[in-house]
């Protein structure tokens, strides 16, 4: 694993406005002066409760999200944020939002279209691969925007709880790819809640802790510390 | 992790092929609905205006045709663009893609059924005995002006609408009054007295239709005064939407998900 960064953060806050009707809202931090840089080859994991800003952390990472103040400074060219709610045209077929969802991270069409075939093989999903997105479950639409992602090969991956959707077979087959992508020096940010993941696929992992870094190093010390905020929280 | 402008061009080329595509796919007469839907707006109208009003004068349903079908297609165009960033909520929350490529893929979509939209328009003004002349030969360039001014309003109003979606009813009402402001239904040369004529050719769509009836029934060239003021606003739409979506650019992935 080479030490040179791929994104790095600093001092990044981000707020949600909630807003009950035209005079009324209020703020909602998400991320509070959030530090730390994501090194090129390493997979990282990111652990912590609902709505301590896993999410919100991944959507900064990807340039979707820009912070409020601090600074996001990316080093690589495609970065590829996959998460559950990802953006499907649920009229156009599985093989037109595999181009179009490769030509949005980046790829050039013929890039695309030169894997094709293998995307439609790793996503399992046949013939369903001509039909209309609306057709398919949530779990085909999964294993497709995670075998985009998986061949065509961006510079980092942001998976959000996305290891976590189809049957046994799909996550087995994931996790595998996942494990030679480590060895393979892929750059891998994971969300997950499940702590086999983040233990067996990560090498670093961090806690967030109501949008603060509150562990940060090796991934068994650092689901230790999750576990006593659990703990202290049940 | 930008898009290249050449990427963002082929994107939105792919858009907008396989858009029409769905689109047609979605309904079961498809691609027939470009004819029948203009068809069936003459034939309210027709009804309307020759059976029920009588209004036979010369060239009426010709005058009416010329100021009915460009105006439709800049009301549908605005209307398809308004919602079209605030609709994309998973692509803005899972992509870095400008925000302009959403309005820009509803006004294309819209501009390429308009030119078999068009097509037609023609062919009903043969069918009602007005004669070709070489002033028709304006008829593209026309187009495209009409297209720049769709690009300014559509992406400007695209760009506000997530910032207040109360927007959109002032929109649809601002539509409504631009369509009885216009002259689509009457000659304004005839009916409003001269001296609010700069007043009432100030209103680009009104000077874009005169524009339309001077090359297609006038066999006249299109009036500097009408240019004028439609260059006047696709300039300050297009200013008015750059600044807005450039400003608002960072912040759309946020508002769309509030």
């Amino acid at each position: 694993m080479t030490e040179t960064a791929a994104i790095e953060l600093k001092e990044v806050n981000f707020t949600y406005r909630v807003r009950q009707d035209l005079f009324t809202s209020w703020k909602k931090p998400a991320l509070t002066d959030v530090s730390f840089t994501l090194r090129r080859g390493e997979t990282l994991g990111i652990v912590g409760r609902n709505g301590s800003g896993k999410s919100t952390l991944l959507k900064i990472l990807s340039g979707v999200f820009h912070p409020d103040t601090g600074t996001m400074t990316s080093f690589v060219k495609t970065v590829s944020l996959m998460t559950l709610s990802l953006g499907f045209d649920n009229l156009l077929s599985g093989r037109n939002n595999a181009i179009f969802g490769g030509m949005l991270l980046g790829f050039s069409k013929r890039e695309v279209e030169q894997r094709l075939e293998a995307i439609k093989e790793f996503s399992g999903l046949g013939d369903s691969f001509e039909l209309p997105v609306k057709s398919y479950s949530s779990g085909m639409a999964s294993r497709l925007k995670f075998a985009v992602a998986i061949n065509l090969e961006p510079d980092v991956m942001l998976l959000d709880e996305l290891l976590a959707v189809g049957d046994v077979g799909f996550r087995k087959q994931a996790a595998a790819v996942m494990q030679e992508k480590i060895v393979s020096e892929q750059t891998t940010v994971l969300v997950s809640h499940n702590a086999g993941d983040i233990s067996r696929l990560c090498d670093r992992a961090i806690l967030l802790e109501r949008g603060e870094i509150i562990a940060d190093g090796n991934p068994e010390v650092v689901l230790q510390e999750y576990r006593k905020v659990q703990n202290v929280l049940l | 992790m930008s898009i290249s402008p050449i990427q963002f061009m082929s994107l939105l080329t792919l858009k907008v092929r396989l858009g029409l595509k769905a689109e047609a796919g979605r309904y079961k007469l498809g691609y027939l609905w470009w004819i029948l839907e203009p068809l069936l707006y003459a034939s309210v109208f027709y009804l309307v205006f020759v059976v029920y009003l009588d209004l036979r004068t010369e060239n009426f349903i010709a005058y009416l045709l010329t100021g009915i079908f460009p105006f439709q297609w800049f009301q549908k165009s605005v209307s398809n663009a308004m919602g079209s960033i605030k609709g994309s909520k998973g692509l803005l929350s899972s992509f870095t893609i400008h925000p302009v490529f959403f309005p820009l893929t509803h006004i294309l979509q819209d501009a390429i059924k308009q030119v078999v939209t068009f097509a037609f328009m023609l062919f009903f003004l043969l069918f009602y005995g007005v004669a070709p002349t070489i002033t028709w030969a304006f008829l593209p360039a026309i187009m495209v002006l009409q297209l720049a001014f769709i690009f300014g309003v559509g992406c400007f109003v695209a760009a506000i609408v997530p910032l207040l979606e109360d927007l959109r009813f002032l929109v649809a009402t601002i539509l409504i009054g631009t369509m009885f402001a216009s002259g689509i239904f009457y000659n304004p040369r005839e009916v409003i007295d001269v001296d609010l004529h700069m007043l009432f050719y100030a209103n680009p769509v009104a000077s874009l239709l005169q524009i339309y009836r001077d090359i297609l029934l006038n066999n006249d060239f299109p009036q500097f005064i009408n240019l004028y003021f439609v260059g006047c606003w696709v300039g300050i739409f297009w200013l008015l939407a750059i600044f807005t979506l450039n400003r608002l650019r960072p912040r759309y992935a946020k508002m769309v998900l509030e």
